[in-house]
């Protein structure tokens, strides 16, 4: 049995998702937090559920690529059951997608999540009442605590979701049957698309004439420009199915709310500095003492195996760089990436998102994008993979790439860690900083550059402000795990692989090739020949390198002896920006194909190679 | 007037002058002509104006609010 769950943006698909599904689907308090499908099979008193998340949509109309993705699946995707998840605080808004649902034609059951809210916002709602008007069974559901999501899969079970019954007022069915009677394959849902304008669901042969019905029926109706046909119908039908289903009750707004704060013209941004400062801080100050202690007991370990091992022989080399590959890979969670990991999460939830979102818009506009950039640009502070995919938030392609080269030169949690552990803990706090702000710097001038080739219109910026919600520790734990779980799974063995290949080449002399290789590169930037191998590996993942570091010079005051402050600097600076890695590669590439991975491959290549350049001439000449 | 030139209180849309796609965007949001609404704040450098739709808070950039012709409502 499939079942999908359909429902406008940040209304609770994804939690219902998660409470049945056991935590798969990344939620956060924003719209658009899923931007593909997930389906997961569930098994619920012996019978079989296919349950599929799909990305919310406003309406059947999509306006960008993940709300497309959705009446993709809607079309193609034979359904058994649609599960229309709403938001009790916005009814009569949500109502209005039901109602474009209806003839879709499926059996359905209504999930009415933030009924909480929506009684503290004084809309009491009659909910016999709602299921008699659309003659579907309604569940409350608290996405918070999972309550009533058992009971909506029972229902579901038992067979109690109800084809909706349903018909068009005379004056649009007439349309409708005339569209339908142009050929057998054009059913109700697709002639219902075609009178909103949107001909994809009809077969090429018939276009024209349907378009011609569209046409007609636009003008008879005194509707031409307005696009969409059943618009007045859905709207009033929207608001009275409200009016006799909802109770208001005015409640007095409170004098103060936190958006006199996060959004104040001028508040807002120091507060925004200060949450993007106190997360360095936070993250590095719990982070260095952690990696400090197993920066010690590394070194204990391994003065323990010369017992066993002869210092200069093949088997101590390896056993060793088995060694860096674990204590270099568990260097970087516990300290960096899990604290960070777990404020990112919490910014999510209680929404916070949307209000950078809407603070950054007018300064996005200046650099050639628009506020809701900024949503994966913040996502790339955590893995540049998940940002490359939020693109799909933007209305059009050449935002999007736009947008996708900018997010993944942000340091992510990889490379936060190169910065942490490499600037930040030997050369000091303000220098880590500094490369931040260079960062930001860059990617500015980036999109000042790239502007120029990609410039799309951005004027059509629109966000739902979701109301902040007090986030949920057991949520934002998981979340931050399932974030956290490649890690174990995925990036401990391919660094201990990694590490010992790099234990192999330094024992056989090969870097010396390899170093020779990369010279003109290290040159330019004026880093020790030896460190182009370490360069190599940081593609692979770019805490690679900073793993590997530790690996071939062994302690922190030995990489500080041989690249100086100026070349941890630099190389820190490069190996932020060259070449994302490979994962961050194959998203492009699935993204956008392989023409913008190339470009994108190239162009970062070349803003590392200047900035490094650049950086070392300045520092050469100052001092 | 235009909704960008509005710095707060309550208005209502009399026109929107854009085509399908601003439309069905804005419906899909819930504003539609001859609807009240009221604007809660300005973003500054030309940033979204923050309105209220049947209690629902939404950023409109300033492109898109040039568009909307809106009078004031006591």
């Amino acid at each position: 049995m499939k079942v999908f769950l359909v429902g406008q943006p940040n209304t609770g698909k994804s939690t219902i998702f998660n409470h049945v599904a056991g935590f798969k689907a990344v939620v956060g308090n924003f719209p658009g937090v899923t931007v593909e499908g997930e389906k997961s099979i569930i098994k619920i008193k012996g019978k079989t559920i296919e349950l599929w998340d799909l990305p919310g949509l406003y309406s059947l109309l999509p306006s960008d690529k993940a709300e497309e993705a959705t009446v993709k699946i809607l079309n193609e995707i034979d359904a058994d059951i649609i599960i229309n998840v709403i938001d009790a605080s916005a009814l009569e808004r949500n109502i209005e997608l039901t109602i474009e649902l209806l003839p879709v034609n499926k059996p359905m059951i209504i999930a009415l999540t933030m009924n909480d809210v929506a009684i503290k916002k004084g809309i009491k709602i009659n909910i016999k009442k709602l299921e008699k008007q659309l003659g579907i069974p309604v569940v409350i559901v608290n996405g918070r605590t999972g309550e009533g999501v058992k009971e909506l899969f029972e229902l579901i079970i038992k067979g109690k979701a109800q084809k909706p019954s349903f018909s068009f007022p005379e004056h649009i069915n007439k349309y409708i049957k005339q569209i339908m009677q142009v050929d057998s394959s054009i059913n109700i849902f697709a002639a219902q698309q075609a009178l909103r304008g949107d001909f994809s669901l009809i077969p090429n042969k018939y276009k024209k004439q349907v378009e011609d019905i569209y046409s007609e029926s636009m003008k008879t109706m005194r509707m031409e420009g307005h696009g969409d046909l059943l618009a007045p119908y859905r709207h009033h039908l929207s608001m009275s199915i409200f009016e006799s289903i909802a109770d208001i009750e005015h409640v007095k707004n409170r004098r103060f709310t936190a958006d006199d704060l996060f959004m104040h013209p001028l508040w807002g941004y120091f507060a925004m500095i200060l949450i993007l400062m106190g997360t360095y801080f936070v993250v590095m100050k719990s982070g260095a003492p952690v990696e400090g202690i197993f920066v010690s007991v590394q070194g204990i370990m391994e003065k323990w195996l010369l017992k066993f091992f002869n210092i200069n022989s093949f088997s101590y080399v390896l056993v060793r760089s088995v060694l860096q590959g674990l204590f270099g890979s568990l260097m970087v969670v516990f300290p960096y990436l899990f604290p960070f990991l777990f404020i990112l999460s919490v910014l999510e939830d209680v929404g916070y998102l949307p209000r950078a979102a809407y603070m950054m818009d007018g300064f996005m506009h200046k650099i050639g994008l628009h506020g809701r950039s900024i949503i994966p640009m913040i996502l790339g502070y955590g893995c540049s993979v998940p940002a490359v995919m939020a693109t799909r938030i933007l209305p059009n392609r050449k935002e999007r790439i736009l947008t996708a080269i900018l997010a993944i030169m942000i340091p992510c949690s990889a490379r936060t860690t190169i910065i942490m552990g490499l600037v930040s803990y030997l050369i000091g706090v303000k220098a880590g900083f500094a490369i931040y702000i260079i960062n930001i710097i860059i990617i500015i001038i980036s999109a000042k550059i790239l502007g120029r080739y990609l410039k799309s219109d951005t004027g059509t910026f629109v966000l739902e402000i979701p109301e902040y919600r007090m986030f949920s520790l057991k949520i934002v734990l998981l979340k931050t795990w399932i974030r956290i779980k490649d890690f174990f799974y995925l990036v401990i063995p391919v660094m201990i692989i990694g590490s010992m290949m790099f234990g192999i080449i330094e024992f056989f002399n090969w870097s010396t090739f390899l170093d020779m290789l990369f010279r003109p590169i290290t040159f330019l930037l004026g880093l020790p020949p030896d460190s182009g191998t370490l360069l190599i590996f940081g593609i692979l993942r770019k805490e690679m390198s900073l793993i590997m570091l530790f690996s071939k010079f062994g302690s922190a005051n030995n990489i500080l002896n041989v690249f100086g402050t100026k070349g941890i600097f630099i190389f820190t600076l490069f190996s932020i920006f060259y070449i994302p890695c490979i994962a961050t590669i194959v998203a492009i590439w699935k993204e956008f194909g392989s023409k913008v991975s190339l470009l994108m491959i190239l162009f970062t290549f070349i803003i590392a190679l200047v900035t490094g350049m650049l950086f070392n001439g300045v520092w050469t000449i100052i001092y | 007037m235009t909704l960008s030139m509005v710095n707060n209180g309550k208005i209502k849309i009399i026109n929107i002058k854009g085509g399908r796609q601003v439309r069905i965007k804005l419906a899909s949001l819930g504003i539609n002509e001859g609807m009240v609404i009221v604007v809660k704040r300005r973003g500054i450098m030309g940033g979204p104006i923050l309105v209220n739709v049947n209690g629902r808070d939404i950023a409109i950039g300033r492109g898109l609010a040039d568009k909307l012709i809106v009078v004031g409502v006591e």
